[in-house]
C-alpha cells in the first residue's frame, strides 16, 4: 500500500505543484521541491517510527489521499460565525481561501491579516521569512538524536500547501478582537487532501487571539494542517485549535511555536473528529522566561482515534509551561497522548507541569497515557501525573439520588471533567464557544455511551 | 390506622455476599421522626442506601413500601422525585459541579418527573439565599463546587441545605450531627425540625443523644446486627446514653 500512497503522492504534486500559489517564484519553486524530495526520502509515517507508534497511519495510508483542483462550486453552507462577538474571520473552503465567505474587518494598523496565497502573490518576501525550512521540523529525541521522518507530513505540508491563514503583527501591536479561521472541508467522492499552513508571527509585545475550526468533511478527506507561530520577545497569543462536528477520515494538525523571551504562548486544542485526529504541539521556549501553555481535550466516540502529542522544549532559563489534557473515550474509540516536557541544560529556573486524564465511557474504548520527562539541567521543578479511570460511581449515585436521571448525572460528570480545561481559556468570547462546542461533543458522546 | 408513609417488612440484604441486613422491619408514619441509633457497623447505612437505591446491594428477601409504591423497583432519582432524601454520611465531593447549578438542576429534575414547572434561575436563587440564611451559611456556599473542599461540617450542612430546597416527604439523615460543632447542631437542628410539618417524616440515624434534644423523635429504634432489637419512645435513647449498646452485641 505504502507504495501506491507514495506513487499517488507523486503523481499529485507532479500534476498541481504548477498551480500551487507561488508558482513561478524561485524560492517557493524550489522549497517545494526540496520538501517533497525530503518527503520521498522519509516516507509516510508507520508505527515502526517511535512517535507514531500509537498515530492513525493505516486511516492515513488506507485511501490515497490527493489534493483535488478547485472545482469552482460553490459550498452547499457554510457554519456562520463560531464566535458570538467582534472578530475577524477568514474562511477556506477545501484548502482555499474564500473571500466570499470572509469577513476580515479591519485589523489594526501594524496587522496583516491575510492568506497565503494573497502573500505569496503580492509580497512573496515577507512569506519566505516565516515559512520554516522543511529539515528544522526534525524531531529531535533524547541525547538529540535527530530524526526527521517523524515530521514527513509537514514536509508533504510544505510541498502541498495550497493555503491557508496568515497573520503578522508588528511591535507593541494588539488585537482587540480575535481571528476566527474556519476550514471548511466539503464531504468528498474521492479521496482527497487538504494540506494547509498557517503562519502567524506576533513581533515584540504583540497580542493576538487565533481560533482555529475545522468543519466538515467525509470518510474521504485527509486535511494536513500545519501552523507556525513565531512569537517575539514579551509577544502574546492565545490560539485555539478546535473541532466543530468534523467528520474526516483523518485529521492531522500540527502546531509548532517558538518563543522569544517573555513571550508567552497559550494553546487549547480540541480534538473531536469522527475519524481520526493525529494532533501535534511542539512549542520550543528559546527566550529567558517564556511561558508555555498547552491544553487539550480529546472527546472520542464511535470508533474514532484520537492521537495527541506535545512536545515542550525549555531551552532557555526561567522558562514556565503547563499541559493540562483531558481525554473522554466512549463506544470503541481509541486514544493516545504522548505528552514530553524536555529541559535543556541551560534552562536552569524551569518550572513545568504536565498532567493527563481520561474518562473511559464504555468497556470499549481504550486509550494509553506516556507522559515523559527529559531533564538535562539542575535547578528545575517539573511534575507530571497521568491517570485513567470511570466516570465515580458515587458521585454519580449522589447526583441521582438528588434527581438527576443516570444520562443527566453522566453529563454533569463529563461536562466538571471536561470543563477544567475549558476553564483555562482566557478570553471569555472564545471560552463560552468552546463550552459550547464541548458541550455539543459530550451530547453526542453520552446518547451512546453506556 | 391508615398506611404509614414508609413500611419495610423483613428486608434482608447483602453486600459482597455478606448479609448486612438480617430481617429489618420497621414502620414510619406521615409526620413521624423516627430516630435509628445502633452500633458501629450494625447496617444503618446500609439501610439508607438501600432506601435511596445505591448499587452494589443485593436484597434477597423482603419489601420496602412508600406511599404506597414499591419502592425497590424505582430508580434512585425516581425515589428522589417521589420526595425520598437522604443525607449522606459521607457527601462526595463533585469539583466542577457549582453548588447553585446542580441544586436547581436537581430541583428541576424533580420537579419535572412529578409534571410541575421548572423555576428559573432567579427565583431558584431567591428560595435558595433564604434558605441559606435560615441555616445562617453563607451566600459563597452557593458559588462553590459541590462539597468540594468543604470542611466536615459545612459537607453537612450542605446536605440539610438541600433538603430544605427540595422538600422532600421522606428524608433520611444519616449521622448528619457527626462532626458538627455546638452552633452547627443546633442549626442543622433548626432545618431539620422546619421540615416537621405533620406530613413529612424523618428517619434519624444517630449515635448521640445531643441531636435528639432538639430534633424530639416520636420513635427509637435500636439497630443491632442487622435487625430493630428493640423500640421505644425518646426514653430508650437515654437510656442507651447511659448503658451502651452492651444488651444488643451478639454474645
Ligand atoms: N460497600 C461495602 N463493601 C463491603 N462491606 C460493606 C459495604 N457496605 C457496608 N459493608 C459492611 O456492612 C456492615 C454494615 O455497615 P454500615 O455502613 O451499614 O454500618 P453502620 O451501622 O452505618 O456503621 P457506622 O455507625 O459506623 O456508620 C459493616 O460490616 C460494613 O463493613
Ligand atoms: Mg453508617
Amino acid at each position: 500500500m505504502t507504495e501506491a500512497w507514495l506513487a499517488g503522492q507523486r503523481a499529485a504534486f507532479a500534476a498541481c505543484r504548477g498551480a500551487l500559489p507561488g508558482a513561478g517564484t524561485p524560492w517557493v519553486d524550489a522549497l517545494r521541491a526540496q520538501a517533497f524530495r525530503q518527503f520521498e526520502e522519509d516516507g509516510p509515517p508507520s508505527p515502526r517510527i517511535e512517535e507514531w507508534r500509537s498515530g492513525p497511519t493505516a486511516a492515513l495510508t488506507g485511501q490515497v489521499f490527493a489534493p483535488t483542483a478547485p472545482d469552482g462550486a460553490r459550498p452547499a453552507s457554510v457554519p456562520a460565525s463560531y464566535l458570538a462577538g467582534p472578530r475577524h474571520r477568514l474562511v477556506f473552503v477545501d484548502g482555499r481561501f474564500s473571500a466570499e465567505h470572509s469577513d476580515p474587518g479591519e485589523p489594526p494598523t501594524g496587522a496583516r491579516l491575510t492568506s497565503l496565497g494573497t502573500l505569496l502573490a503580492e509580497d512573496p518576501a515577507a512569506a519566505r521569512e516565516l515559512v520554516g525550512d522543511p529539515e528544522a521540523f526534525a524531531e529531535e529525541r533524547l541525547s538529540l538524536v535527530t530524526d526527521r521522518r517523524p515530521q514527513a507530513l509537514v514536509a508533504l505540508n510544505t510541498a502541498l500547501a495550497s493555503d491557508g491563514a496568515v497573520l503578522i503583527v508588528d511591535d507593541g501591536v494588539a488585537l482587540p478582537h480575535p481571528v476566527e479561521v474556519v476550514y471548511l472541508a466539503r464531504a468528498a467522492t474521492d479521496p482527497s487532501a487538504h494540506h494547509l499552513r498557517t503562519l502567524i508571527a506576533l513581533g515584540a509585545g504583540a497580542r493576538a487571539n487565533v481560533v482555529e475550526v475545522h468543519a466538515g468533511g467525509s470518510g474521504s478527506v485527509w486535511t494536513n494542517h500545519v501552523t507556525e507561530t513565531a512569537l517575539g520577545a514579551g509577544a502574546r497569543l492565545e490560539h485555539v485549535r478546535a473541532d466543530a462536528g468534523t467528520r474526516s477520515a483523518v485529521r492531522v494538525d500540527v502546531a509548532h511555536a517558538r518563543l522569544h523571551a517573555g513571550a508567552a504562548y497559550a494553546g487549547f486544542v480540541m480534538a473531536g473528529n469522527t475519524g481520526a485526529v493525529r494532533t501535534e504541539t511542539r512549542l520550543v521556549l528559546e527566550g529567558a522566561g517564556a511561558d508555555g501553555e498547552i491544553n487539550g481535550l480529546c472527546l472520542a466516540g464511535g470508533a474514532s482515534h484520537i492521537d495527541a502529542l506535545t512536545r515542550l522544549d525549555h531551552r532557555a532559563r526561567e522558562g514556565t509551561s503547563r499541559q493540562l489534557w483531558r481525554g473522554v473515550f466512549g463506544d470503541e474509540a481509541r486514544g493516545a497522548f504522548q505528552g514530553r516536557i524536555r529541559v535543556l541544560s541551560g534552562a536552569s529556573g524551569t518550572n513545568a507541569a504536565l498532567d493527563n486524564r481520561n474518562l473511559l465511557l464504555s468497556t470499549g474504548a481504550r486509550t494509553e497515557s506516556k507522559p515523559e520527562l527529559e531533564i538535562l539541567t539542575d535547578d528545575v521543578a517539573c511534575s507530571h501525573a497521568s491517570a485513567t479511570g470511570q466516570l465515580d460511581g458515587d458521585a454519580l449515585f449522589y447526583l441521582r439520588s438528588r434527581g438527576l436521571s443516570e444520562r443527566m448525572a453522566r453529563a454533569v460528570l463529563m461536562e466538571a471533567f471536561a470543563g477544567a480545561v475549558v476553564d483555562r481559556i482566557a478570553d471569555d468570547g472564545v471560552r463560552a464557544f468552546v463550552r459550547r462546542l464541548v458541550d455539543d461533543q459530550l451530547n453526542v458522546l453520552g446518547s451512546t455511551a453506556s | 390506622m391508615s398506611e404509614p408513609l414508609l413500611r419495610i417488612r423483613n428486608l434482608r440484604a447483602s453486600v459482597d455476599g455478606q448479609e448486612v441486613l438480617k430481617g429489618i422491619d420497621l414502620a414510619v408514619a406521615a409526620g413521624e421522626v423516627a430516630a435509628i441509633m445502633g452500633p458501629n457497623g450494625s447496617g444503618k447505612s446500609t439501610l439508607s442506601n438501600v432506601l435511596a437505591g445505591r448499587d452494589g446491594y443485593e436484597v434477597t428477601d423482603g419489601e420496602v413500601w412508600y406511599d404506597g409504591r414499591d419502592l425497590l423497583d424505582m430508580a434512585p432519582e425516581e425515589r428522589a422525585a417521589a420526595g425520598v432524601f437522604m443525607a449522606f454520611q459521607y457527601p462526595v465531593e463533585i469539583p466542577g459541579v457549582v453548588n447553585a447549578t446542580f441544586t436547581r438542576t436537581a430541583l428541576n429534575a424533580q420537579r419535572k418527573a412529578r409534571g410541575e414547572s421548572a423555576i428559573d434561575a432567579i427565583d431558584f436563587l431567591k428560595r435558595a439565599r433564604e434558605t441559606l440564611g435560615r441555616l445562617e451559611m453563607d451566600e459563597a456556599f452557593l458559588r462553590r463546587d459541590v462539597n468540594a473542599g468543604f470542611s466536615g461540617g459545612e459537607k453537612k450542612r450542605n446536605e440539610i441545605f438541600q433538603m430544605a430546597v427540595l422538600e422532600p416527604r421522606l428524608a433520611i439523615l444519616d449521622e448528619t450531627d457527626s462532626g458538627l460543632d455546638i452552633d452547627a447542631l443546633r442549626i442543622v437542628a433548626t432545618g431539620v425540625n422546619a421540615m416537621r410539618d405533620g406530613q413529612r417524616a424523618l428517619v434519624v440515624i444517630t449515635h448521640y443523644q445531643r441531636l435528639l434534644e432538639h430534633v424530639v423523635p416520636d420513635s427509637v429504634h435500636v439497630l443491632a446486627d442487622g435487625r430493630i432489637a428493640r423500640s421505644g419512645d425518646r426514653e430508650l435513647a437515654l437510656e442507651l446514653e447511659r448503658a451502651g449498646y452492651a444488651a444488643f452485641q451478639p454474645a
